[in-house]
């Protein structure tokens, strides 16, 4: 916010109850160029400017009818359960004056009383950025058709590790971006979905592997203003990785090109502070047809003391009010966020005005509620049709990512190992929650097999893994997994024989050539496990552990200039990991 | 005109015509003299995003009744749009069907449509057959489902070619106020 902006709140602020006639020049104007004109302006982000009479005359009667109903300036968070930078919301004196214009006239007034407009930067809100990144290629927006959600891929910049502490998005056709996350892809799997075809980016709402940057919420919205940085927060930027760009489009009518520019600002040290993103939510969704008022909760209790740095709820069109808040070991009950209406097009991440801070054993609580009924006119489906948990429009989520710092590495090291196990638990209770709906369900009960194993609960894995495969016997990793649980069961006969069908099944697996050459040379059956070490090693030859258990087999097999020089490489391969 | 005297009857809206509709070269127009069997009736404004966003619609129902002696008119309400930025307008957008300046609102007051995109239907010039929104895509402003479930237009259209009346005679439109328009 400018300075001449403030110096028009001042203005709005000061008549709120005129005994004369309500003015556009004394009284409207000012409530619209602090709360309008950011967007409603020429070249902004609205399709239409609101600064002159004309412009606000032409619609003062629409000016009327979507502040009463707060539809606009687009605002979710109640007020009183949070606050937030950059907040957007009118007064209700403010909401009362455009009330009395539009029913009263709509009056120009005295042209001596009109501030003066304000002036907008063109180009950067944050000054000249350290680094300027853009989509590889402009995005053709068909006229019309639903809402499009994108990822596109923007490779780093080469060069060293840089430490991002401010961030700004900016589209060449605001009108049609609607929202728009900055996200970090450490793994190629996003480029590798982007070459899949030859149209720039691919669809869907679901990151995959791309992450929030070291727990820090970066987004975009029509309206927002570019937020500074926050002493002592940036996120880490590495050539070689890749930032992923999800927009939100809303179709205007006419094809679009969109381009989007993202202006990074760089700290010069790397930041004191390391945030964790703290994600709240379910995916046990199953929201009836009909249903209005459906409910996702989620609970997580605080390991360690933390501070509360942003917040960024996430459902589709069905989300109708959202509780997000904590309850103090002594009681008491500090909000988080409440929306009362959710609005999908209008999600954006909340920054609080200063860090909440949470103490250590506060449990944070979530309660979405969702509205499946014809009534909902956001619904996408009419008639309604039951609801499951996706990533498309048509299919439900129910997130909430809550950007916290801990107070110290040890804290943040805790914090990071719980979430995990609250993590895993949610896991389990979904797959069970599946199985328990369609307990031919394969995929869950492999899934859930697979849970167990990764935490160390192999004897509970076991059946799940086996009626997984009673009911689709052809899944080489789901025996593989089996072999695996039955051998740390000490059931190595039984282990044997599941790797040796996994592997008729998919004679390339090579973690099941690797388990079960080494679990054959446990057992003495040297000439045999030589073979599929030997098979691993030319599948995997980046694997270190093969090339050293390929190198013991050679050894036993008395092949020892072999076994020495797989022994080297296995070394080389450790402590120079490809 | 006598076709406008037809409109008032229909719609029983007692108000004195000022300004004729005129094209964008200032023609006043009869826009029943062609006599089609179905004159549609779009109410548009340059600078009202809903109505905007309804363009690829528009052209996709052109294109399916233009050729079944259906006379579609972009109406335009706004007294300040110059032909010039309304000729813009048109080919940004690619809007389809032939255009009409309403300065005077006398086709705004003879049909009873309040908001833009709203459309009238009239079988010659005498019956008003349906009036009101496009479609159900919009439920209010900033409520819309990603795709329309009730082609309102659509189903009206097809129902009087085919001799039958439309499912619902009037319907609500969501969009921007044509009173605010003076």
């Amino acid at each position: 916010m400018n300075a001449a902006t403030l110096l028009l709140l001042a203005a709005a602020a000061a008549s709120p109850d005129p005994t004369g006639p309500v003015t556009f020049n004394e009284h409207v104007a000012p409530i619209l160029f602090a709360n309008c004109a950011p967007c409603h302006r020429p070249h902004g982000s609205a399709p239409f400017a609101l600064l002159g009479f004309e412009d606000a005359r032409k619609r003062a009667k629409q000016i009327a009818k979507v502040t009463r109903s707060r539809y606009m300036p687009p605002w979710l968070p109640l007020a009183g359960y949070g606050e937030f930078a950059g907040e957007r919301r009118l007064e209700d004196s403010e909401i009362a004056l455009l009330q009395r214009w539009a029913a009263e006239g709509p009056i120009e007034g005295d042209p001596a009383a009109l501030p003066p407009a304000p002036i907008w930067n063109s180009g950067w809100q944050l000054g000249e950025p350290d680094l300027v990144v853009k989509m590889p290629q402009a995005y053709s927006l068909p006229a019309g058709g639903a809402d499009v959600y994108r990822n596109f891929v923007i490779p780093a910049p080469a060069g060293p590790a840089r430490w991002v502490e401010a961030v700004e998005i900016v589209p060449s056709s605001p009108r049609v971006v609607h929202h728009a996350r900055l996200l970090v892809d450490r793994t190629p799997a996003s480029r590798q979905v982007d070459a899949l075809d030859a149209q720039p980016g691919f669809e869907g709402m679901e990151a995959g592997t791309a992450e929030s940057p070291d727990g820090i919420l970066v987004g975009w919205t029509p309206g927002k203003v570019s937020l500074p940085p926050v002493e002592g927060i940036a996120w880490r930027l590495d050539s070689g990785t890749d930032i992923v760009l999800q927009l939100h489009f809303v179709p205007s009518g006419k094809p679009e090109q969109v381009e989007v520019q993202i202006g990074l600002h760089c700290a010069a040290k790397p930041p004191a502070l390391h945030p964790v993103a703290l994600l709240l939510g379910s995916r046990s969704i199953d929201i009836p047809a009909g249903a209005n008022d459906y409910h996702i909760t989620d609970q997580y209790q605080l390991p360690v003391a933390v501070a509360a740095y942003g917040i960024y709820p996430h459902a589709h069109y069905l989300g109708r009010a959202m509780q997000v808040y904590a309850t103090l070991p002594d009681e008491s009950q500090r909000w988080l966020l409440r929306i009362g209406d959710w609005d999908f097009n209008w999600q954006d991440e909340y920054r609080y005005v200063k860090p909440v801070p949470l103490p250590r054993g506060s449990t944070l609580h979530m309660d979405y509620s969702y509205d499946n009924s014809p009534e909902n006119l956001r619904n996408p489906s009419l008639p309604p049709r039951r609801v499951t948990y996706g990533g498309r429009t048509t299919d439900e989520m129910a997130e909430l990512m809550l950007q916290v710092v801990p107070q110290n590495d040890r804290d943040r090291e805790l914090l990071l190992r719980d979430l995990e196990r609250h993590k895993v638990e949610k896991a389990i209770a979904y797959r069970k929650e599946r199985i328990a709906s369609d307990p031919r369900d394969h995929r869950s009960l492999a899934a859930l097999g697979a849970t167990y194993l990764h935490i160390g609960r192999t004897s509970e894995a076991i059946p799940y893994l086996e009626q997984s495969l009673r009911l689709a016997p052809g899944d080489a990793v789901v025996r593989n997994n089996l072999a695996f649980a039955l051998r740390a069961e000490g059931r190595p006969e039984e282990a044997i024989a599941q790797y040796r069908q996994a592997l008729e099944i998919d004679p390339q697996l090579g973690a099941a050539h690797y388990e079960l050459g080494k679990l054959l040379l446990s057992r003495g059956a040297a000439r045999d496990a030589l073979s599929h070490l030997d098979r691993a090693v030319q599948l995997e030859p980046a694997s270190a552990e093969a090339h050293a258990a390929l190198a013991e087999a050679l050894a036993r097999a008395g092949r020892k200039d072999e076994a020495a020089r797989e022994r080297e490489e296995a070394s080389r391969l450790d402590q120079h990991p490809p | 005109m006598s076709w406008i005297a037809a409109i008032l009857a229909v719609a029983a809206v007692a108000t004195p015509p000022s300004v004729a509709p005129v094209d964008l070269d200032g023609v006043a127009i009869d826009p029943f003299a062609e006599r089609a069997e179905l004159s549609v009736f779009v109410f548009v404004r340059t600078d009202c995003p809903i109505a905007n966003r309804y363009a690829p619609e528009l052209r996709r129902l052109h294109e399916a009744f233009a050729s079944r002696n259906v006379a579609f008119w972009l109406v335009y309400p706004d007294p300040q749009e110059t032909p010039a930025a309304i000729r813009a307008h048109l080919a940004e957008y690619a809007h389809p069907g032939r255009v009409l300046r309403d300065p005077g609102h006398r086709l705004v007051e003879g049909t009873g449509v309040t908001v833009t995109p709203e459309v009238a239907v009239f079988r010659g010039r005498d019956r008003m057959i349906y009036r009101g929104r496009i479609d159900d895509r919009y439920g209010d402003l900033g409520r819309a489902r990603p795709a329309a479930a009730t082609h309102d237009l659509e189903q009206a259209l097809a129902a009087a070619l085919a001799g039958k009346p439309a499912p619902q005679r009037t319907t609500r439109a969501v969009g921007c106020f044509i009173s605010d328009l003076k």
